[in-house]
């Protein structure tokens, strides 16, 4: 594994637990370098927004729950 | 595994979800799930309560590429979305923080029913628990909400012999 990867991404984690994501409830979102580079309700049209990006890096996929308290 | 005999641990903030007025604090993981040649970083929940991991099938079909006609009907789970039929798949999972890193392969479950999905992807007890300790450390600070939870790996030292005897159950003679 990469560290640099593995470090990216705890970074970017650290990032989104100061967000206020409600804005995207029920989507999932891809997040690189501490921004939101896609968003969709769909993974498959999540992961295409970020595959015509050209991106070096992959980002981190995270789904934002919709209003249930239960897992 | 790597380290695994050093005093090593990890850790992570809980993740904060505002449900309603409430402050939710849930232990969310950051990982790179590996299958084949994909790799796809994402969160999943530490969940003590569930026996076993499960994965939702948008992941499994749109990040994993898993041809969901090549998965094997595996008996039935029941969990908070109810009974579904289940298929199994083994999945590298990748986490760490600063020099230190693991991989473990994990079988994951995956429900075959629409509208079964667990709200998000899960890390359950086996065999993930078995091979790390994990403190929820949520009154960690005045401040409730926040906290942490700590992942160590395990050591396997103890005699197994002194654990062998299964627990008693109350009223069993």
């Amino acid at each position: 594994m990469d560290k640099t990867k593995q470090e990216q991404i705890n970074s970017d984690y650290e990032w989104l637990l100061m967000q206020n994501l409600s804005e995207y409830s029920g989507e999932w979102i891809a997040v690189l370098e501490r921004k939101i580079v896609a968003r969709d309700k769909s993974l498959k049209k999540t992961i295409e927004k970020v595959k015509s990006l050209r991106l070096k890096t992959t980002p981190l996929f995270l789904k934002v729950p919709e209003g249930s308290i239960t897992t | 595994m790597r380290k695994g005999d050093l005093l090593v641990s990890l850790s992570y903030a809980f993740t904060p979800y505002e449900v309603g007025k409430k402050i939710i604090l849930r232990p969310m993981l950051p990982v790179i799930l590996m299958k084949n040649d994909i790799s796809f970083p994402t969160m999943l929940l530490i969940d003590s309560g569930a026996d076993y991991s499960m994965l939702t099938k948008d992941i499994v079909r749109d990040a994993l590429n898993i041809d969901f006609s090549s998965l094997k009907k595996e008996g039935k789970t029941s969990g908070i979305t109810g009974e579904t039929e289940i298929a199994w798949i083994n999945v590298k999972v990748g986490f760490g923080q600063r020099d230190i890193y693991f991989e473990e392969d994990i079988p994951f479950q995956i429900p075959l029913e629409e509208g079964k999905d667990p709200p998000l992807p899960i890390l359950g007890r086996d065999p993930f628990f078995y091979k790390y300790r994990i403190d929820f450390r949520m009154g960690y600070t005045k401040d409730s909400s926040l906290g942490k939870f700590v992942i160590y790996p395990e050591k396997h030292k103890r005699s197994p012999t002194r654990y062998k005897k299964p627990m008693k159950i109350k009223g069993e003679r």
